[in-house]
């Protein structure tokens, strides 16, 4: 197992390198000059060119790419073109706000999503099923921008029972939590749905119920397991997904994670926040399908690494 | 039981936000950034109008402006006199100011803290050049900034990286600072946060927890992109304020803080053009808009080497088709001042001569007789700004009256800007709200002092040197008529040219809780809590 783990991360490596030199290159690639935007209508050339110099955009290329990646090894990212900070103590402050959140919203969408799914399922085309199904249809066409302000207005203005928008790892978290939910939630609903309906046809369910089991067990011990496979593969990326943050969640609600950190770098052309957040959101990925790997033969003892 | 507990998990929560309801707190007043967030507190680094509202509440300069005329009043200098050639200024400080650690004021606070300014290392905003560039040494602290006087300086001793040869300490309570040119805005200029001053040395301990000034209220708390918390400073020179705690959330997304606002969680909200015809409306909401004019011009800097732009009469024309009113009263809902002239309405130097009265047969003639009798195609550029773009597209309909087919193209700010400074476009728009009440500050959008203008050419036109000459002269002659009528010179000269499309100014409507007495938004659009009184 151990050496499972190690072998993966040491695959990773050469994904992560990869990945960094795409981001250095899309981001110089893009029009646009910091230095430009720093300086605006107000500057001469020289002044330009100074920033230009200032930030390190003057070296070559090569030379540029040696010195982020050495900042990248040291694990510091560089400092940010526009805050002046350094990049990893600003991926710091954004990074729990945008981990509890998205953890939250899981937790949301696994507890209405899953049960929501088995129900229709177990009560295939029922009105139960179609009510479900409607749910799941809404919860994947409605726009986020729209729920999260109507949220604002029924639980925050009219009924005045949540607070509107903010920080904070208390009851300010529902409404985003439960907005940023309803796109996973719908996913894992219909998700659970077909993988339980497919399940319950096979024979082992038909021999399971004819041996006398209740049917609870039967759902529980013999279907449900089984239809866990595709149910925890689409769960690992819907949850790296809210991971690397959720934009317009966090905009609503002036969530300050790394969703609106990453948009308004890009915005501003600010290279190393870039870079350290696609590599952050890399890294986020690579674990959450390194566990979703080790949770599979939990799942199913027929998988084995070793 | 996994669906029961988090039922319950929702009521308690539920119950734990009545508790909220307490938070309008009286000696509390909560507020938010206008545009998304401060990037950093240091002061010589600023230069967003967020940065600029902590700062403004925080620290003060040897002057600040009036709150309601902007005029430059005494702030950390008592006094100052002026010599009589207008070179040497002698500031006399405050007695008795302490900073928020205790620590008094002296002449090497103020030092200091204008010799970092003009460090290149850390005098990174564009206010240093504002504040410092008229100042003795400046040339030498910035080598790369050709100095904009006539003839090259004579040469001076070098002095060590980071230090300002014209800010020189007389003693503990005196400042002299010495110009290397008559400049009459320089007080004015002195207003800008980058003038602000810091305790000595204050600046190595970092601006995480906000620059160690000596004004109304120090920075309690700075949680990075979520709010600044502000704690009102007992021993200010002025008094203490009355408001305790001033916070300023980040609310980026204005629809929310109108929400924030309705529910009384918010005391000052932005109230966005699209949500006005709704607040207006509302019987009480309507009561609570308050409307500041911004001294600034929203207009179209012209590509003056482009062949069609080239030519007066096209520009002339195209000035002259534009319906400004009806951009102001539809687009803008009344959220602004059509403006067909340089210096806007609330300066001295605001002459109320009417350029470009709309006139499309004019439009018309001024085309044909340019070669254009069937009409011309332009393009104008912008950002992705949502306002801007809606005044751009209701300018292209009103044009087309004159046969203008005006079109719009709007790219990302980054694309925008950089275009822009290589001037590869035959206009583009520009947000233009003035660093200082002053209306030079208009005329540099006729200099050829910066990348932008000079790429569109406005160094070669005719009348470059005579407004260059004109604007030398200005710059240095005494507040007053003479002053401006040599402005106003400068001003008919660029509108006889159309050098620049002037359309409108814009004003911000904010909507102010009813709890908030004084003058909670002085006349530049800054809250300053420290003028807000309570019932």
């Amino acid at each position: 197992m151990t050496k499972y783990i190690a072998l993966r991360v040491i695959q990773f490596l050469p994904t992560l390198l990869g990945i960094y030199f795409l981001t250095f290159m899309l981001v110089r690639v893009l029009p646009g000059d910091t230095a430009v935007i720093l300086e605006g209508d107000r500057g001469d050339d020289a002044a330009i060119a100074a920033t230009r110099a200032r930030l390190g955009l003057d070296q070559p290329l090569p030379t540029q790419f040696v010195i982020f990646l050495g900042d990248m090894v040291q694990g510091n990212f560089g400092t940010s073109f526009i805050t002046n900070r350094p990049v990893v103590d600003m991926i710091g402050d954004a990074f729990w706000p945008s981990v509890i959140l998205a953890t939250c919203a899981m937790l949301v969408a696994v507890a209405v999503g899953i049960p929501l799914g088995i129900v229709s399922a177990l009560r295939h085309n029922t009105l139960w099923d179609n009510v479900a199904r409607f749910i799941a249809l809404i919860g994947v066409s409605i726009p986020v921008f729209w729920l999260g302000l109507q949220m604002q207005i029924l639980f925050g203005l009219q009924l005045r029972l949540l607070p509107i928008s903010g920080l904070g790892y208390n009851e300010r978290l529902i409404l985003p939590a439960v907005t940023a939910s309803f796109g996973m939630l719908a996913i894992l609903m219909r998700i659970t749905r077909s993988s339980m309906l497919e399940v319950l046809n096979q024979d082992y369910i038909r021999t399971a119920t004819s041996k006398g089991l209740n049917r609870r067990t039967v759902v529980t011990r013999h279907a449900l397991t089984n239809a866990l496979l595709p149910i925890v593969t689409v769960w690992g990326t819907g949850f790296a997904s809210l991971l690397s943050g959720t934009l317009l969640v966090e905009v609503i609600f002036s969530w300050p994670g790394m969703g609106r950190m990453l948009v308004n770098a890009i915005s501003q052309r600010d290279y190393p926040t870039v870079q350290g957040l696609v590599i952050t959101f890399a890294l986020i990925y690579a674990l959450v399908n390194l566990v979703v790997d080790l949770i599979y033969p939990l799942v199913d003892p027929r998988i084995r690494y070793s | 039981m996994v669906l029961k507990s988090v039922r319950w998990w929702v009521v308690a929560a539920a119950l734990a936000a009545f508790s909220l309801s307490a938070a309008a707190q009286e000696s509390v007043v909560t507020v938010a950034f206008v545009e998304s967030q401060p990037n950093t507190l240091d002061l010589h680094a600023a230069r967003t109008a967020d940065e600029f509202l902590v700062l403004r509440n925080v620290c003060e300069g040897l002057v600040n402006y009036d709150p309601v005329t902007l005029e430059p009043v005494p702030a950390l200098a008592e006094s100052w006199t002026i010599s009589e050639d207008g070179l040497v200024y002698t500031f006399n400080l405050r007695q008795g100011v302490t900073f928020f650690d205790g620590t008094p004021l002296t002449a090497a606070d103020v030092k200091y803290s204008l010799d970092r300014l003009s460090d290149p290392a850390f005098g990174t905003s564009y206010t240093a050049g504002l504040v410092l560039r008229d100042v003795a040494g400046w040339a030498q602290a910035r080598p790369t900034t050709p100095s904009v006087g006539e003839g090259t300086p004579t040469p001076e001793p070098i002095p060590p990286a980071g230090e300002i040869s014209g800010v020189q300490v007389v003693d503990d309570n005196t400042v002299q600072v010495t110009l290397s040119r008559p400049v009459t805005s320089f007080l004015t200029r002195l207003t800008l946060p980058g003038a602000f001053i810091i305790a000595q040395g204050s600046a190595e301990a970092g601006f995480a927890n906000g620059p160690m000034c000596a004004g109304p209220y120090s920075v309690a708390e700075f949680v990075q992109n979520d709010r600044v918390v502000l704690r009102a400073n007992e021993n200010y020179w002025g008094g203490a304020p009355e408001v305790k705690t001033a916070i300023i959330r980040v609310i980026p997304e204005a629809s929310s803080q109108v929400i924030e606002f309705e529910a009384g969680l918010l005391d000052v909200s932005v109230a966005p053009e699209a949500d006005l015809p709704r607040l207006r409306a509302d019987a009480q909401l309507s009561e609570r808009l308050v409307t500041i004019p911004t001294l600034g011009l929203y207009n179209l800097r012209i590509n003056l080497k482009d062949p069609k732009m080239g030519d007066v009469r096209v520009r002339r024309a195209l000035a002259l088709a534009v319906d400004r009113q009806l951009i102001v009263d539809t687009v803008l809902q009344g959220n602004g001042v059509p403006a067909d002239y340089l210096y806007p309405k609330g300066l001295s130097a605001h002459t109320g001569v009417s350029y470009f009265p709309r006139d499309v047969e004019a439009a018309r003639a001024l085309l044909a007789e340019a070669g254009y009798p069937n009409g011309i195609e332009l393009t104008v550029r912008t950002d992705q700004n949502e306002t801007e773009n809606r005044v751009l597209n209701a300018m292209a309909a009103t044009v087309a009256d004159a046969g203008i087919t005006l079109i719009v193209s709007s790219t990302d700010a980054a694309v925008y800007t950089q275009d822009r400074t290589a001037c590869t476009m035959e206009m583009g728009g520009i947000r233009w709200g003035m660093d200082y009440p002053d209306p030079e500050n208009m005329v540099v959008l006729l200099l050829p002092n910066a990348a932008t203008r000079v790429n569109c050419g406005y160094g070669e036109v005719d009348v470059a040197d005579e407004i260059a000459e004109l604007n030398t002269r200005a710059i240095s002659m005494p507040l007053g008529e003479e002053r401006n009528a040599v402005f106003a010179e400068i001003e008919r000269i660029a509108m006889e040219e159309v050098l620049i499309l002037p359309v409108y100014s814009g004003a911000t409507t904010r909507l102010v809780s009813s709890r908030l007495g004084g003058q909670p938004i002085d006349a530049n659009g800054v809250v300053r809590f420290a003028l807000i009184d309570l019932p």
